[in-house]
Formats: structure tokens, C-alpha cells, sequence
């Protein structure tokens, strides 16, 4: 008892440690970074029509096949502008097939956008109503999904892709997708 | 106009007894009701007049949709109100204006006029987007001390304010 006495005073100094280690760790989590769902499964189904090419649609059999980076984004969309110039480098990469989803907008500003950018898909799909997204789980743009041969969701990108992002986050996985199909 | 009737009210209230029992402790209505001279009413007014606009105003939401019945308006009001705006994400879906909870409550509308059931708009929801979007998050190893967390300390408080009343009573 006399032991516990003297030492009493260190609880509440314990108990302000760990509520400051806590504390701490608060201020670098990104709660608006949402774990997906998604992830492990094959990729929702879908019929849309094409954006550059209206008559023509596309469902999600045209994901399989390759490894696929799903870029979700939208001519209002600021943040997309900002990842656009890293996508159009990326359309460069021989083993990957970027696949645009046009979120909740307009045919005529979208196209205009990737005429004057620059065009680094090689198929976009035209979600006027942002249904489709819905089933994504596309809570804001711009967002990446990335995505196997056999059309599974790997891994989701929320927020601009930029090299920083690439080297950290996605090109692990890609070659990790590499390696299972060698 | 709202300011007037504001007014009216509460220099009533202040001035019966029942308020001005209940209400002596806030400084401009005890000035009031004992010295019957006021300082700073018309600033208590403005402030409560203030307050008064941010009242939310939770059922201009329901005008936009057409239900069937009473109970069909209960449940998409219960849905959205229990589901998180993942754009915004402290406001519900019902209280929010991004455009995602916006669609998001046409689906759910949508799905109470086909009759869908609420377990399974629920689930369609979190399939997409995870448990995050629910406000009451399931009981599972990951919100397991969610759960218990606090009842453990409430306990373990109780238990150690007994043991610390004992200890002094021993003294």
C-alpha cells in the first residue's frame, strides 16, 4: 500500500500520455479518406454509352483483359485538372489501359476538355446522372480504381493522381499485378 | 417581424413567475424580474433572434418528395437522418446539400416506392460505401471497444470512486 501511495501521483500522468499519444495520431489521420468497400471484388456492372463515341456503348467486359486504372473525374471537377497533365503521361505506360468514367456532366464541356488537353484515355464512359458512380462507391472526384486482368478491384485512389502518388501507392501494386500474371 | 414576436414572448415569460423563477439566473432577465430595470434586453433579443434562424429546419427536406403514406415518409426521414454524407461528413443525409446526398436520397426514395425494405437499403449502401456511412456502426472485432469502451470506464470509475469513499470513511 505504501509503494502504491508513492507512486500514485504517476496515474493521471500515464492517463495524459496516452490520451496524448492518441491526440497525436488524430491529427494525421484523413477521416475523409474512406476505406472502399469495393476492394477484392470484381467490379460492379454497368451500360453506359461512350462519351467520344455516343452510338457505341461499354459495360464493365471491357475491364477485363488488362490491368485498368479507373479514373472517375468531371470538366467541374478542380482537382482533375490538376491530375490531368500526370494522366496523360501515364497514357504512355504500355501495360496499363486507363479508363475514363465522366461523372455527373456535361457531353459537350467534357469532350471540349479532352480537345483542348489532351486525351489520355482510351475508352470514357459517359455517367450523366452519376448512377453508375453510385455503384462504384464514388463519393467525390476525382477517384482511381485500379483494377485486374480479370476485372477485380485492387486498390482505390481518392484525390488527384500525381507522380508522388504513383511511385507510393499504385506502382507497388501494379507490379505486384505484373508479377501474378508472369 | 419574427423580432416583434420574439420580443412579445419572452418579456412574457420574464415577467411571469414561472419565468422569471426559471430564467433568474440569466442576468438580464433577473434584472427584470427584481429590479424590473433591464441593461442589455434588446441585445438578449437579438441574440436569441439569432438563434432562432439557425433553428434547422428539418422538415423542408420532405416537400421534395411524394409519399404514399405517413409511414413511407417515416422511414426515408429515419433512413436519411441515420446515414452519413460522405462528402460532408458530419451531416447526415438529410441534412446535407452536397450533390452526392442528394442522389443518394433519390435512391433512397426510389427504393421505399418500390418497396424496398430498410435492411436492405441499408445493405445496398454499405456494400458501396462501407460501414462509415452509417451513423450507429455494427458491432464487429474492429468497433468492438466502440461499444464497450465506455461502459468499461464508466465501471471502472464506479468502482474506484466506492473505493476511494471507503478508504476515506476508514480514515
Amino acid at each position: 500500500m505504501k509503494v502504491f501511495k508513492s507512486i500514485r501521483f504517476i496515474i493521471p500522468l500515464i492517463i495524459f500520455g496516452i490520451l496524448i499519444v492518441f491526440l497525436w495520431r488524430g491529427l494525421f489521420l484523413k477521416p475523409n479518406l474512406v476505406p472502399s468497400p469495393l476492394i477484392g471484388k470484381s467490379a460492379p456492372s454497368f451500360q453506359l454509352h461512350q462519351l467520344m463515341e455516343p452510338t457505341l456503348k461499354t459495360s464493365q467486359k471491357d475491364l477485363i483483359g488488362h490491368i485498368t486504372l479507373l479514373n472517375v473525374w468531371a470538366t467541374w471537377c478542380v482537382a482533375c485538372k490538376v491530375e490531368h497533365g500526370f494522366l496523360l503521361k501515364l497514357s504512355n505506360h504500355r501495360d496499363l489501359m486507363l479508363y475514363g468514367l465522366n461523372y455527373k456532366d456535361d457531353a459537350t464541356k467534357a469532350k471540349e476538355w479532352l480537345n483542348t488537353l489532351g486525351n489520355p484515355y482510351q475508352m470514357v464512359a459517359f455517367d450523366p446522372t452519376g448512377e453508375v458512380a453510385i455503384d462504384w462507391g464514388v463519393y467525390g472526384t476525382p477517384e482511381t480504381f485500379i483494377l485486374d486482368k480479370k476485372g477485380i478491384i485492387r486498390h482505390k485512389v481518392i484525390g488527384p493522381l500525381s507522380m508522388e502518388v504513383w511511385e507510393r501507392e499504385i506502382q507497388p501494386i501494379i507490379r505486384k499485378l505484373q508479377m501474378e500474371d508472369a | 417581424m419574427i423580432y416583434n414576436w420574439c420580443q412579445k414572448i419572452f418579456k412574457k415569460f420574464c415577467h411571469s413567475r414561472a419565468g422569471g423563477n426559471l430564467l433568474g439566473w440569466i442576468p438580464a432577465c433577473a434584472g427584470m424580474t427584481k429590479n424590473k430595470k433591464v441593461i442589455s434586453q434588446h441585445r438578449l433579443y437579438r441574440l436569441i433572434f439569432i438563434f432562432l434562424i439557425f433553428i434547422p429546419n428539418a422538415y423542408a427536406l420532405e416537400d421534395l418528395y411524394r409519399f404514399n403514406n405517413a409511414r413511407e415518409q417515416k422511414r426515408f426521414e429515419q433512413l436519411t437522418n441515420e446515414l452519413r454524407c460522405l462528402v460532408c461528413q458530419n451531416q447526415n443525409l438529410a441534412e446535407s446539400n452536397a450533390a452526392l446526398a442528394v442522389d443518394l436520397r433519390n435512391q433512397i426514395y426510389n427504393k421505399i416506392q418500390h418497396d424496398v425494405s430498410d435492411q436492405e437499403i441499408i445493405e445496398y449502401l454499405v456494400e458501396r460505401y462501407g460501414d462509415f456511412i452509417l451513423y450507429r456502426p455494427p458491432l464487429n472485432t474492429v468497433t468492438f471497444s466502440l461499444w464497450f469502451g465506455p461502459i468499461l470506464l464508466l465501471l471502472t470509475s464506479i468502482f474506484y470512486l466506492f473505493y476511494y469513499i471507503h478508504r476515506k470513511k476508514r480514515a
